[in-house]
């Protein structure tokens, strides 16, 4: 049986300052199929369906909706053309009932323009009715469930008549039975031609429920391949497969006592019994996808989860970190995910962000010690070679690879025994990210413990002495010294698909 | 988002509309019919009454010692079962529906002293159709729909205390007139009573004019600047002791003898004039009036006729006779044109 | 932009540069000045303090009642009111830090509470009287230099010091910059923002207390409008109002501009409402100003 074809997207191109976030892919989908779209983090997924949604224009490329060329300026042209896309922040607004969220912006109106309120109950009634859910109409939003919302993401994507739906990772936070539910509903779309774009990290999820899936890494299109050609491994091998160039610096040979021991750590719904150590000298790597829980864990290490349970050994000593401070003075530093909101005050000069954390030390009597001040920034500037033309600079006019260094410069001032980087080179351009890793091993090498949490695999194996997986709030595995290590393996635990064996 | 803006918009409109009666409707009529017998037997009950006073706000002493005066005179009167007070806070909106609860509690007689003129027109407009006669003091409204208005003319009051500056510098001199708040009722009154009565005096010249908001920092702040820009200030024309008694400040401090300050009857201004020895007159804007209001309410719940229109008459208190209103013990704030028992002036 | 001021004001009026009308404006300059300092260290932070008329008034009030002209009562009832302030100012960065509520919203209705707390203590008319002591801070001089601006330069001198040059200041200047960047690095986010509205509630207090002084009794609505004219010198001052940015020097020269406005338009004999749009003619042109300086800083 030939199937038609719904939705073909031709070459298209999107760059960004600096990157190609997509070259030249290539998608096709067929009426009435469950077509997977499988990546890695920035493997371009988003990137595409923005496009498909209007939301983003491409450099280069044409759509062609059943055949035929079209154009999509704005995200009002992609509904109107049958085109929906659930996105896995759910955009209900929780203050309003479900009826006013389906209909929202195009309310039904009769005669005088007042609206008709009981026909759009009714409608709503009908449209849940096809989701196969029952969900009272009048409902809040605020009081449904995350799946019980996506559901009515759904009818109000029926409501719009799309003939494609995308889901974006619509299984990142249902319960089994809920997971079962949606697939049910997805059987139930396609048997009546609804067209399903479907996202997902899970790839178990994706075996099961898939026809067809494209896997796309780093920004080009690997292939489409029907989900009967395709096993697990082969699966994860496509998704990973690559050739890199970057060089990482020499691992460590030697490691030293144990600086940061971490028994049963566990935050309500956040962090399940996660038990990890780090010794002076080493690089321990965390991977993990999108909430899997690895930013969560070093926040829950820099005091901003006080109602943890379990124990926390720095140095051979429990400590409590209840507050950002306590885990300053115990000889933490987090160099966080995002630097611009949140590991660096922008306005500010680098002076002053370089001795922000040690503010309280640079005193004599009450007021700073100047000296003492510039003697601090000059060192770390020199050492770390942040390229700046004085001290009083702005930071947000510095190059990203030099801003990290100065927030790097900021935990240097707090001479802290355990270092947390989250997403280190995140934005940064090649030649920088060498400096950054050369200048993590250094400190490594000076006897700091360093936990590097990364989405990116090649950095996570090129620069890590040890590498814990984590999914679903758990580490899942732990590769050990000179353990073999490969994309494919680790991909496969953090996605999840061990728990199948 | 949208439909908070056409709200807006709306609300903007009809106070526009509002602003704009206001303006158009001519408010001399009062005193063209203050003569005039208004007949309340329709309005006659045998006790007990019900009656509410809703007042627009005890944001300033002049308002608390009014307010007073009202509350004073009601507990006289054992005819009156109760007596409902509601304070809008200067804010009309809230006065409309301070009004409306008072209906709701089913009174006989509404005072009502109003936040702005028009605004409360719809309030004693409803209260008049459903038979509660109204009672305006103070401030008016523009509509006819009461049965009295009782008051103490501004107009007079303003014009008195220009003709005896006037009379004082021997209808010859340099005079600075410190008005209240631009465009406010009262303000604009006393100082249109003040120009009428200075076209009788081409020898007095205004050097200038500026409004000080009935703030004393203010008064004192702008009569320091005018003493700097003018050497010659023969004469002070305040039209209330607020801005008043910063203005005397001012011309303490610059050194020079003090001219000619006019004021009211509030204490402070008595008691800098007695203790600095400056020529002052105080024109009083009687804090009674309020007890007038509710001796005319009783008149109408008696079948009484009541005038029209209450002109209040102001006390004007000279040199001579300062000494009986001056009171050194007591607080600054207090209006000594009272006719409060001591047990009921405000207490600490 | 304040030296141009004084040569447009020599111009408009030779009187201007008289002694005596110098003297005014300082004097007049100096309760404005006063709270400025506050309403600087405020806005610094990324916060607007709205409660300051109403704490300035309080302040007065208790001022006048308590003190009641005597000069042995003026310490301690100026720590009282001082207190007061604090009091204000503590319950502003209480709400505002542990209720994460908009401190526009929060410092109002603090302003609201100490308007009927200083109605219900006067009975709407308030008594007492400023003893002579409190009258020279607001009136005195030394020589032409009149005492209260004394007092206010060296509050913002002690305060710039602060700011430049202490832990303390450097923390405020991060939390305006970026409250998260901040609480990462350590820095006690809630407690910094509590300590400088509890400090633009002490300069608030004292405000009122050199307005008593200047005024000479307790008036209900002493202050009314400073709020806003602080806001209008600190942001005339280059202080930007994301918070972060400014400084103390920029605040002295917005106060002494602001004041030597209205006194311009007085002795060019416009009416003194005619001062609210220059004023705030002169906000816009500050605020366009400092954009232009921004965007031509980042330039380079």
């Amino acid at each position: 049986m030939k199937q038609e074809e719904a939705l073909r997207m031709v070459n298209i191109s999107k760059y960004f300052p600096g990157v190609k976030a997509l070259d030249r892919v290539t998608f096709t989908v067929n009426q009435g199929e469950v077509h997977a779209l499988v990546g890695e983090n920035g493997a371009g997924k988003s990137t595409l369906m923005k496009i498909l949604a209007g939301a983003l224009q491409p450099d280069e490329g044409e759509i062609y909706l059943e055949g035929e060329k079209v154009f999509i300026p704005t995200p009002q042209s992609a509904w109107e053309r049958g085109i929906s896309i659930i996105y896995q922040e759910l955009n209900l607004l929780p203050d309003l009932n479900v009826v006013q969220n389906i209909f929202l912006g195009r309310e039904h109106r009769g005669r005088l323009r007042v609206l008709s309120y009981s026909t759009m109950i009714r409608e709503a009634e009908s449209l849940l009715a096809r989701v196969g859910v029952g969900i009272a109409p009048q409902t809040m939003v605020r009081n449904l469930s995350v799946a019980q919302q996506q559901q009515v993401e759904i009818a109000k994507a029926l409501s719009l008549n799309a003939k494609i739906l995308v889901m974006d990772e619509p299984t990142a936070s249902l319960s089994e039975t809920e997971v079962e539910k949606l697939f049910g509903i997805i059987r139930d779309l396609k048997s009546k031609g609804v067209t399903i774009v479907y996202i997902s990290h899970r790839l178990e999820e994706v075996f099961r429920i898939a026809d067809r899936v494209t896997v796309l890494k780093d920004g080009k299109c690997i292939g489409t391949y029907s989900i009967g050609e395709l096993d697990r491994d082969k699966l994860v091998k496509l998704m990973v497969g690559r050739s890199f160039s970057e060089t990482f610096p020499e691992k460590a040979k030697e490691t030293g006592p144990m600086v940061v021991e971490v028994r049963n750590l566990s935050v309500p719904r956040i962090l399940k019994n996660v038990n990890f150590s780090v010794r002076a000298g080493e690089i321990v790597g965390f991977f993990g996808l999108v909430g899997s829980g690895r930013t969560d864990l070093a926040k829950a290490l820099f005091g901003f989860y006080p109602h943890y349970s379990g124990e926390i050994v720095v140095k051979g000593k429990t400590v409590k970190l209840h507050s950002p401070q306590r885990a300053i003075a115990e000889g933490v530093g987090f160099a966080p995910e995002d630097r611009k909101s949140e590991g660096l005050c922008l306005g500010l000069s680098v002076k002053d962000n370089c001795v922000m954390a040690v503010l309280d030390e640079m005193r004599s009597t009450f007021f700073l010690n100047r000296r003492r001040e510039t003697g601090l920034v000059q060192k770390f500037v020199a050492d770390l070679r942040i390229k700046t033309p004085h001290f009083y600079q702005r930071v947000q006019n510095l190059s990203g690879g030099n801003q990290q260094k100065v927030v790097l410069a900021k935990w240097l001032a707090t001479r802290p025994d355990f270092l947390i980087f989250d997403e280190p080179t995140r934005g940064i351009d090649v030649g920088a990210k060498q400096e950054i890793y050369h200048l993590m091993r250094q400190l490594a090498s000076q006897g700091k413990a360093i936990l590097m949490i990364s989405s990116e695999l090649p950095e996570v194996i090129g620069m890590s002495d040890r590498i814990y997986v984590m999914h679903d709030g758990a580490i899942v595995r732990e590769f050990g010294w000179g353990e073999r290590v490969d994309e494919e393996r680790i991909m496969y635990f953090a996605a999840g698909l061990h728990v199948e064996r | 988002m949208k439909r908070v803006l056409v709200v807006l918009c709306v609300g903007l409109l009809f106070w526009i509309v509002l602003a704009g009666v206001a303006l158009a409707q001519g408010w001399v009529k009062f005193l063209d019919s203050d003569k005039m017998l208004v007949d309340t037997s329709m309005y006659a009950k045998t006790p007990p009454w019900k009656i509410g006073f809703s007042n627009a706000s005890i944001s300033n002493s002049w308002r608390v010692f009014f307010a007073r005066h009202v509350e004073y005179e009601a507990s006289k009167h054992p005819e009156i079962a109760e007596f409902y007070v509601t304070d809008a806070q200067d804010n009309p909106t809230k006065q409309l529906a301070d009004v409306e609860d008072l209906l709701a509690k089913g009174i006989d007689l509404l005072i009502i002293s109003p936040a702005t003129e028009a605004a409360l027109n719809p309030a004693v407009e409803k209260a008049m159709e459903k038979g509660v006669p109204v009672v305006v003091v103070d401030r008016k409204v523009t509509t006819d729909a009461y049965v009295t208005f009782v008051e103490s003319s501004n107009y007079q009051m303003g014009k008195i205390m220009a003709e005896w500056l006037a009379e004082k510098l021997g209808g010859k001199g340099n005079i600075v007139m410190l008005s209240g708040i631009a465009g406010a009722g009262p303000a604009e009154d006393r100082l249109k009573g003040a120009m009428d009565a200075l076209k009788n005096y081409p020898g007095i010249k205004v050097l200038e004019q500026q409004y000080c908001e009935w703030s004393p920092v203010l008064g004192k702040q702008v009569m320091a600047t005018l003493i700097q820009k003018y050497p010659q200030i023969d004469g002070v024309w305040a039209d209330s002791a607020l801005q008043g008694s910063g203005a005397i400040e001012a011309l303490q401090e610059a050194g020079k003898p003090i001219p000619p300050v006019t004021g009211e009857d509030m204490n402070r201004y008595l008691k800098m004039w007695k203790e600095m020895g400056f020529e002052g007159v105080a024109v009083s804007f009687p804090t009674w009036q309020g007890q007038v209001a509710v001796q005319k309410a009783i008149d109408i719940l008696n079948g009484i006729a009541v005038p029209r229109y209450v002109d209040c008459p102001r006390v004007i208190i000279t040199k001579e006779n300062l000494d009986k209103f001056v009171r050194m013990d007591l607080p600054d704030e207090f209006f000594m044109d009272s006719r409060l028992p001591e047990e009921w002036l405000p207490k600490r | 932009m304040l030296v141009a001021l004084f040569v447009v004001a020599g111009i408009v009026s030779p009187i201007f540069y008289r002694p005596q009308n110098i003297f005014n404006v300082l004097q007049q300059a100096s309760a404005l000045g006063v709270v400025s300092v506050g309403q600087t260290l405020v806005i610094l932070s990324g916060g607007i303090d709205l409660s300051i008329a109403s704490i300035m008034a309080t302040s007065c009030v208790f001022a006048a009642a308590l003190m009641a002209g005597k000069n042995s009562m003026v310490i301690p009832i100026t720590l009282f009111c001082l207190a007061i302030g604090a009091l204000a100012g503590f319950l502003n960065g209480i709400i505002t830090t542990r209720r994460n509520a908009p401190p526009f919203i929060v410092t109002l209705g603090t302003a609201l509470i100490f308007q009927g707390i200083r109605f219900v203590y006067t009975k709407g008319a308030p008594f007492g009287s400023i003893p002579s002591w409190l009258r020279f801070l607001g009136r005195g001089g030394i020589g032409f230099v009149p005492a209260s601006v004394i007092i206010f330069l060296f509050l913002a001198l002690v305060m710039e010091a602060i700011l430049q040059r202490s832990a303390y200041g450097r923390k405020i200047y991060a939390v305006g910059d970026n409250k998260v960047a901040a609480l990462y690095s350590g820095i006690n986010v809630p407690n910094i923002i509590l300590s400088v509205y509890a400090l633009s509630g002490i300069f608030a207090a004292f405000g009122g207390l050199v307005l008593a002084g200047y005024l000479g009794f307790g008036d209900n609505w002493a202050g009314k409008g400073y709020e806003l004219d602080a806001i209008a010198a600190v942001v005339v001052g280059g202080t930007s109002l994301a918070g972060g940015e400014g400084g103390m020097g920029g605040t002295v020269v917005g106060v002494l501009l602001i004041t030597i406005l209205s006194n311009i338009v007085l002795l060019a004999g416009l009416p003194y409402q005619f001062q609210q749009i220059v004023k705030g003619l002169v906000v816009a042109a500050a605020v366009i100003f400092y954009s232009f300086v921004k965007v031509s800083g980042e330039r380079r």
